[in-house]
């Protein structure tokens, strides 16, 4: 029955890991798409930081910033979200099998909190490997060309 | 201080080939307040974005104070830009979501070769010489049209720059708004020596400069 218990975990998790794989790469595809977007709507501005003197990299470096602050700030209320929903199946779920003398074991609050960090780091990398192509193409138009942009 | 040798502009589109400057040679000499006039579509905007290192030449160089611009390296043309050429558009051209301050030390701040705090000085000096020590703290929404322009001229010059571009840059204002900034780019001129070059169809205000460039389809005009 062990071994059954197991395989089905194993199989599990292999499928959560593959979903949590599509996730990132269906967020770092949004990411892009939306970034080239915002990158479209302030050519104008980008153009104008150019000619007074923001080398190329400065202005990748800004985007890629932005982008990576924006989903960091996303990651950090996804784990808010995350924690009060683990308190609402601490005092249903959980309570419940408490009652029936089946213990449930938390992971502690510090390995909680380091997954936790560790989502946000990864959001954030995940939001500025999204933002990076359409910020290397917008660096790689002329000046001029981004100014005459509507905007 | 400009030197221009057989310039031109090419524009490639999905209709064809649009040749928007056919060749132009032309001198402007240190402390010149010269306007540069022209139909719409002449190549005017488009000169002035050469001489500007903001577009590549198709043919031809520009120097300005003996440096060949369009023979540097992208990062060295940046450096050139924001330390020896200012730019006034034709539209508000700052940055929305910073202060007034914010937007005149930003080519300050842009180079590294300047800490913030004297970059911030020197924007509020730029602010104190144009009238707008004011509105430093101000945001561009919160500042009238005029005051705006003045704002880009100040964060024009925040640099010294040696060159200042004007691209229509009274083309949205009133008469009297109009006439101030004519103003203060011809005191600029005066007494701070700059070379000024300012895009016009306006040839009312073309008169009130040193020397008058005709450009007519691409070309300079006689």
């Amino acid at each position: 029955m062990l071994t059954s218990v197991r395989q089905g975990l194993t199989a599990l998790l292999g499928g959560v890991l593959g979903l949590m794989a599509i996730m990132f790469v269906s967020t770092g595809l949004m990411v892009s798409v939306l970034f080239s977007a915002i990158i479209t709507e302030r050519r104008r501005e980008l153009g104008l930081l150019r000619a007074i003197g923001a080398r190329r990299k400065q202005i990748v470096g800004m985007l890629l910033m932005e982008a990576g602050l924006a989903t960091a700030v996303g990651g950090l209320a996804g784990c808010v979200l995350g924690l009060l929903l683990m308190r609402v199946y601490e005092r249903s779920l959980v309570h419940h099998l408490d009652s029936m003398g089946i213990p449930f074991l938390w992971l502690p609050a510090g390995t909680i909190g380091l997954i936790a960090v560790a989502c946000i780091v990864l959001t954030s990398l995940i939001g500025a490997a999204g933002a990076l192509y359409p910020a290397w193409r917008a660096s790689r138009l002329e000046p001029y060309a981004l100014i005459r942009s509507e905007g | 201080m400009l030197s221009c040798v057989d310039l031109a502009k090419t524009y490639r589109s999905e209709r064809g080939e649009i040749e928007a400057v056919k060749g132009i040679d032309i001198e402007v000499r240190p402390g010149e307040f010269a306007s540069v006039v022209g139909r719409s579509g002449s190549g005017k905007s488009s000169f002035l974005a050469m001489i500007g290192g903001l577009s590549r030449p198709s043919r031809g160089t520009v120097r300005i104070e003996d440096t060949d611009i369009w023979s540097l390296t992208d990062d060295r043309l940046a450096n050139f830009r924001n330390r020896r050429i200012g730019f006034v558009y034709q539209f508000a051209s700052l940055l929305p979501t910073l202060r007034i301050i914010d937007n005149v030390a930003l080519p300050a701040l842009l180079d590294r070769a300047q800490d913030a705090a004297s970059a911030y000085q020197t924007a509020a000096e730029s602010l104190d010489q144009l009238g707008l020590s004011d509105y430093i703290d101000a945001y561009p929404a919160e500042i009238s049209a005029g005051e705006q322009r003045r704002a880009v001229i100040a964060r024009a010059l925040n640099n010294s720059p040696a060159l200042l571009l004007a691209d229509e840059p009274t083309s949205d204002l009133d008469e009297e708004t109009e006439r101030r900034i004519m103003d203060q780019f011809r005191n600029l001129n005066r007494e701070r020596g700059v070379t000024l070059i300012m895009v016009t169809h306006n040839l009312r205000l073309a008169e009130l400069t040193d020397r008058i460039i005709h450009i007519a389809g691409g070309r300079l005009a006689s």
